[in-house]
């Protein structure tokens, strides 16, 4: 399955940290071909810093044999920085050993795929990674999402008592007034209008679920639908 | 076919590294030399992505090879023995079975701080990879 299958849209970025060429590019290649936007560096301290940025990839292939910062102590150095995003790190390395399997894991990384690799394995691998980021993100986003509806909630809450206010006291001058008093159909309008409000802050404080509709280019949520 | 393709000559005719437009015959065997399955199986079958692999890396392995006997020269065993570790994943990915195992010897070597094998190996890195740019540049003609 390519990085677009699993999306459904835009390409997901990954980072690979290789200081071999050949072996870089062979990397690039295969994760090109299976629809990834590659982001490559040749060294840990250059991977450090394309993982720093807006919108930096979330998932990371290390070699872990690199001059300077190796793959081991780069993985460290990521994990001290506590990202609120998913960061997914796949080791390379052609260290076999358990003992070494274990540094690595131990060290930050969520995978490890030993050199030489298998194309197949280590696209394996890396959907692994990316199904987790996709699930890690989606659940970022009901998080926020419940936090703006607890929010909008609690405003709504607030909103209701005086919106209740100025219906009701509408309502008690409009039962003291003529029709065809010249102030009948503005006390009209303030009733219906807060009536309004008040239907609209309760749909809101009802509202459980994401539900979107089309607005100019953009979308909006559909309180009807998402209140109900 | 691969079998037509000259860069993939591997796969077919093994007498292919004593034909006339050699400059010698090959010291090693060539099947050690150059398995082209090896990068062709990890690029899902790309030969052009193939062929632009490896001129990328008959450009840059001579410079990767003058810093491993740089190290050599200068008695540094570790750098030498990390530059062979470095060289030994591009072999690797290319398919040099022989320069494997000369780079995984020479990085051995550096882990031990023996840099009377790193002295003697250097010759034999030398050749294979002179044989295994002839094997690949006559597969690129």
């Amino acid at each position: 399955m390519t990085g677009d299958e699993l999306s459904g849209h835009c390409p997901m970025k990954i980072l690979i940290a290789e200081d071999d060429l050949t072996s870089r590019n062979v990397l690039e290649a295969i994760l090109t071909k299976w629809k990834y936007k590659v982001i490559s560096t040749c060294d840990g301290k250059e991977a450090f810093d394309a993982l720093q940025v807006k919108n930096a990839p979330q998932l990371a292939i290390l070699d872990w044999e690199m001059p300077g910062m190796n793959g081991l102590d780069l993985c460290l150095k990521l994990r001290e920085q506590q990202r609120r995003d998913l960061l997914y790190i796949i080791l390379l390395t052609s260290r076999g050993e358990s003992e070494d399997i274990i540094k690595g894991l131990e060290a930050g990384a969520n995978d490890y795929v030993a050199k030489p690799y298998n194309h197949a394995i280590l696209q394996a691998r890396v959907n692994a990674g990316r199904r987790m980021v996709m699930l890690q993100n989606e659940m970022h986003k009901r998080e926020k999402l419940q936090g703006v509806l607890e929010m909008a909630g609690a405003v709504c809450h607030e909103l209701n008592q005086p919106v209740h206010c100025v219906s009701g006291f509408s309502e008690i001058l409009l039962m003291d007034l003529d029709p065809n008093d010249p102030n009948y159909d503005t006390v009209k309008n303030i009733k219906e209008n807060s009536d309004r409000i008040g239907d609209l802050t309760r749909k809101i404080m009802n509202i459980t679920r994401y539900y979107s509709k089309p607005y100019l280019k953009s979308k909006i949520i559909d309180i009807d639908q998402a209140s109900q | 076919m691969l079998k037509e393709n000259p860069l993939f000559v591997g796969l077919g005719d093994c007498s292919y590294g004593i034909k006339e437009n050699m400059v010698k015959p090959l010291d090693t065997p060539k099947y050690e030399l150059y398995d082209a399955h090896t990068l062709l199986n990890q690029l899902m079958g790309d030969e052009v992505l193939a062929g632009t692999i490896i001129n990328v890396f008959l450009d840059d392995m001579p410079h990767q090879i003058d810093l491993l006997k740089e190290f050599v020269d200068q008695g540094k065993p570790e750098q030498a023995g990390a530059q062979a570790h470095k060289i030994k994943g591009a072999m690797a990915n290319i398919g040099s079975p022989a320069l494997q195992k000369t780079t995984h010897a020479m990085e051995k070597a550096g882990r031990a701080n023996d840099i009377a094998t790193l002295i003697q190996l250097v010759p034999t890195l030398e050749r294979q990879f002179i044989e295994l740019r002839q094997i690949l540049e006559r597969g690129q003609d």
